[in-house]
């Protein structure tokens, strides 16, 4: 039976949408329960910056300085977690880290963009639980992703 | 100066025009720039008058300092004079707290894109001496489309059964205007219904004011989504319809309204306005309970309001 996924990457390579909250270290810690220790198992780390509209700075180097600040905090995030995944048992060589600058786009569109990208099969992520009227204004990752036509990657989304 | 003199006698009565008028080309210190002023930007002079006041839901008339009336001493039309004023600062829904920016680069950038459009405020933008991005926009006399409506119909019924089609073409002119800004990837920012200006003479709808710009990393046009929901279910219903209003006119309908029936942010609003109004066609009530505490789907950008939107339209005959 067709299904239309036919050309859909189906392997052990997870990509990790995370940020500094809270949920993302909920969702680092699933994986980590999940698949510590198991061979085979890729996981790219991936951090995706929204930048504000231009009109949140008032010159090119605010710009500039407040990218570039973001840029360091995702390290810093970026670099944490891949230790605790490297002391999970997870192969250093076997986990890889990105941070991606979204402009215009939504960071559900980012992550989604990457992940094809990266051919992997699976999207993790942590919910941040926003309530109905959050969700309504400012919108969901998780639920937006869940809702991209033919994703073509799995979606956990962590509690 | 005499020259100056002359050009404002032309427009104003003789009583009126000052005799020495100051000359302004550095609006910096917008503050100082005065009643009976002469604003020149580039070749063009104008004639400074009043401020403008924020005029939301009539009830608090701040004054703008940083806008006032101005005539255009070269035709005589009274345009807005938009200095420079940028701020940012939380803005709030209900609870829900977001960051926002006043943004004159970001209106005058609009003023671009939406030259010629009939349903933005027009005008044009020029830097001062020092160079502030000094905005001028055309004055439009007319009624913003929420005091518009009020004066239509004998009652409800009447309204709905008499005026509200062509209000809803109205409507869904203005929220075409919206989906050309989001095809261009800005936003209005404030989307409010006294920011749509029903012109005197043309008849038009028009947006104003579009200096604010807000960021969500989701729902990117979120909040003009909700703006758009909110100025429908005003036009619906003629009016803001809440529990109180009901309470006021003894509706007897109030005891079989849930909370699913309300503002998804404001929860004596009424949007269900169906359960109020039952000649309000279930196609187009559909539509209102999007912005209901009771949705559970959203729209996810104008396309999809339109195309419910045409069909509601459709039904009304």
């Amino acid at each position: 039976m067709e299904t239309g996924y036919e050309s859909c990457p189906l392997n052990k390579h997870l990509v990790l949408a995370v940020d500094e909250s809270e949920n993302s270290n909920r969702a680092l810690n699933y994986v980590i329960h999940l698949f510590g220790g198991l061979s085979n198992v890729r996981v790219t780390l991936l951090h995706i910056i929204s930048i504000p509209p231009e009109d949140f700075f008032e010159t090119g180097d605010d710009r500039r300085a407040w990218i570039a600040a973001q840029e360091n905090k995702a390290r810093n995030v970026l670099g944490d977690y891949r230790q605790r995944l490297a002391e999970s048992g997870f192969d250093e060589n076997s986990i890889g880290v990105r941070i991606k600058i979204s402009e215009g786009a939504s960071v559900a569109d980012s992550i989604f963009a990457e992940t094809r990208e990266l051919g992997a099969s699976t999207i993790v992520v942590g919910r941040r639980g926003r309530s109905k009227k959050e969700e309504f204004i400012m919108g969901s990752t998780s639920n937006r992703i869940l809702h991209l036509p033919k994703q073509c990657a799995a979606l956990w989304v962590v509690e | 100066m005499s020259r100056l003199r002359e050009m404002i006698a032309q427009w104003v009565q003789p009583g009126k025009v000052p005799k020495q008028p100051r000359i302004v080309t550095d609006t910096s210190d917008f503050f100082r720039v005065d009643y009976d002023d002469v604003l020149m930007l580039g070749e063009t002079p104008y004639f400074i008058r009043n401020y403008e006041r924020e005029g939301r839901f009539g009830i608090d008339e701040e004054p703008k300092f940083w806008v006032r009336r101005a005539l255009d001493l070269l035709t005589g039309r009274m345009k807005i004079i938009k200095f420079v004023f940028r701020e940012e600062f939380k803005a709030r829904i209900g609870d829900i707290v977001y960051d926002c920016v006043r943004s004159p680069k970001k209106e005058a950038r609009i003023l671009d894109l939406v030259r010629g459009h009939p349903n933005f405020m027009q005008g044009y933008w020029a830097q001062d001496v020092a160079g502030n991005i000094v905005r001028v926009v055309d004055y439009i006399p007319g009624k913003t489309l929420a005091d518009y409506v009020l004066g239509l119909g004998k009652g409800h019924r009447d309204y709905f059964s008499n005026h509200f089609p062509s209000v809803l073409d109205e409507y869904r002119e203005v929220v075409s205007a919206i989906k050309f800004l989001h095809d261009n990837g800005e936003k209005h920012g404030d989307i409010r219904r006294d920011h749509i200006i029903k012109e005197r003479e043309a008849g038009r709808c028009v947006w104003i004011d579009f200096d604010y710009n807000y960021h969500f990393s989701e729902r990117i046009y979120g909040y003009d989504l909700y703006g758009l929901g909110n100025i429908l279910v005003y036009l619906v219903g003629r009016g803001d319809v809440t529990v109180q209003s009901l309470r006021e006119d003894k509706a007897p309908l109030t005891t079989g309204l849930g909370e699913e029936d309300m503002n998804i942010i404001f929860r004596n609003r009424v949007v269900n306005l169906r359960k109020v109004y039952p000649y309000v066609p279930e196609t187009l009530n559909y539509i209102l309970m999007h912005f209901s505490a009771g949705a559970e789907v959203f729209y996810d950008d104008t396309r999809q309001l339109l195309s419910d939107l045409q069909e509601a339209r459709e039904e009304l005959g």
